[in-house]
């Protein structure tokens, strides 16, 4: 077979193609028509989904009755997102979906119970962060005895859904404050590595949705990685 | 070399079938074809001429036996064999969305005639059917007779020596079954070799130069339909071919007995 003869036989397949309506409808116009409307259809379904996340308050709470200089990452923290800059709105107001406010003297599992948060991460001073990777669960914390209630024995005793994070006070290695990654600085350069389970339980579905997280839900304490995304950007 | 254009012998096909077990559709045949000649395969239905036809275009290949068409061995040179043959079929299709002139063009094309005169070419047959007025419009809106034209054009688009009609006139009315004899007796004329089956005695008669009879996939007798007529003693070609059969089947009576 030579040049030619593939040629002529080209050509041949091109105008029946082309000369076929349904062939051409099939291959070249019902895409051109639909694939915008599914395009468009896919962003309005986004924006939607969007839209129904941001109308949901999730309220988060970071706790530790860790020493000082963890108070001042977090006090740190939230002067940094607060502080008004160029690009960025006053204090009080949110950009990017996040407000960190800063909360004495709460309880965060009856705060958890009672569903006025919907996750805790308790950050642990490095010694009770390493018991508790090692996997001891008397380091994990426990459950605030309920009003009325029979305080549960203590080997059954349900656990607190904990993310517990090592902390390492290395504030000189850290870079400088960004406005838009406010808290990442003073938090440091770790991430919470939620368990899928975690995430898929207590922050909004896909659906926009949000389960409340059942406070008999043990899970196993966080890894710490070291990473540049910033703590503020999980929540 | 030889002077004949098709060249036949001792060719076999044999199929095998679930129900009839093994079918002999052409049982040893031999014959040849000279240039300027119309040779007619005539036989009942299920003779073996379409077969035989079949074979000699190479669409089918044969169980035994050998053949040359224009100087090409039917298996080992297929693809010239393909080139120097026209082959049509009351059942050949055309490409339904292609214009008359594009399907004459294409067949020139793919059966490699020299692309400056392709125009030229295909003006010429346009002009011999008198296809002017549907040249331009696609074969899938033209008539059955308009289609049957182009079909006839594009078996000789690309010129070839050896011309293969396989019952042309099935199907056709009156008029265009007088237009086909036409153009087979012009391509004779032209010194094409032109095999011609066909169970219809009256177009043998009128077209043939020379008549193999042929019957359950053997020739039975080949001449010229006076030499047949000689033969036999008889005068109509109908009562020359019904006369071989029945020594056909006294013969197959004769061995089974």
């Amino acid at each position: 077979m030579n040049w030619s003869t593939i040629r002529a036989l080209v050509l041949l397949e091109l105008r029946s193609l082309v000369r076929d309506r349904r062939t051409v409808f099939m291959s070249i116009a019902l895409p051109v028509l639909t694939m915008p409307l599914f395009l468009f259809a896919s962003s309005a379904i986004e924006k939607r989904r969007q839209k129904q996340i941001e109308r949901e308050t999730m309220r988060v709470a970071v706790a530790t009755d860790a020493p000082g200089w963890i108070s001042d990452l977090v006090h740190s923290a939230v002067e940094s997102r607060s502080a008004p800059t160029a690009d960025a709105p006053a204090p009080g107001t949110t950009t990017s979906a996040v407000t960190l406010q800063l909360v004495t003297g709460l309880d965060p599992a009856v705060a958890l119970r009672d569903g006025s948060i919907a996750a805790y991460a308790g950050l642990a001073e490095p010694d009770r962060a390493d018991k508790i990777a090692a996997g001891d669960s008397d380091a994990l914390p426990k459950p605030a005895p309920v009003e009325g209630e029979k305080p549960p024995r203590t080997d059954s005793a349900p656990r607190l859904p904990c993310i517990t994070a090592r902390m390492t006070p290395a504030r000189d290695s850290l870079p400088r404050p960004s406005s838009r990654h406010c808290g990442s600085n003073a938090i440091g350069r770790a991430r919470l590595l939620l368990p899928s389970r975690v995430r898929r339980s207590r922050f909004p579905t896909s659906r926009g949705s949000t389960r409340p997280a059942s406070p008999t839900h043990r899970l196993r304490p966080v890894r710490v990685s070291d990473d540049s995304s910033p703590l503020s950007s999980f929540f | 070399m030889s002077d004949e254009s098709v060249e036949v012998r001792d060719l076999t096909k044999i199929y095998t079938d679930d129900a009839r077990g093994e079918v002999r559709a052409v049982d040893g045949i031999s014959f040849t074809c000279r240039p300027g000649e119309v040779f007619g395969l005539l036989g009942a239905n299920g003779a073996g001429k379409t077969t035989t036809l079949r074979m000699l275009s190479t669409v089918l290949s044969p169980t035994s036996g050998t053949a040359t068409v224009a100087g090409f061995d039917i298996v080992a040179g297929a693809a010239d064999v393909r080139r120097s043959i026209g082959f049509y079929s009351s059942s050949t299709a055309l490409y339904p969305r292609l214009t008359a002139r594009e399907t004459l063009e294409f067949f020139a094309r793919i059966n490699r005639y020299p692309e400056a005169k392709v125009q030229a070419r295909v003006d010429e047959i346009i002009s011999r059917f008198s296809m002017e007025p549907f040249a331009s419009a696609r074969v899938d809106k033209l008539s059955s007779g308009q289609k049957q034209k182009v079909s006839i054009a594009r078996t000789i688009a690309h010129d070839p020596p050896v011309l293969v009609f396989d019952e042309p006139t099935v199907a056709l009315d009156v008029l265009a079954a007088l237009d086909m004899r036409a153009v087979i007796g012009e391509l004779r004329d032209a010194g094409k070799t032109v095999l011609f089956s066909t169970h219809v005695m009256s177009e043998a008669e009128k077209l043939c130069d020379r008549i193999a009879i042929i019957h359950e996939g053997r020739i039975h007798t080949t001449g010229t339909l006076a030499s047949l007529r000689e033969a036999t003693g008889l005068h109509y070609l109908e009562d020359i071919f019904v006369h071989y059969v029945r020594e056909a089947r006294a013969d197959a009576e004769g061995v089974r007995a």
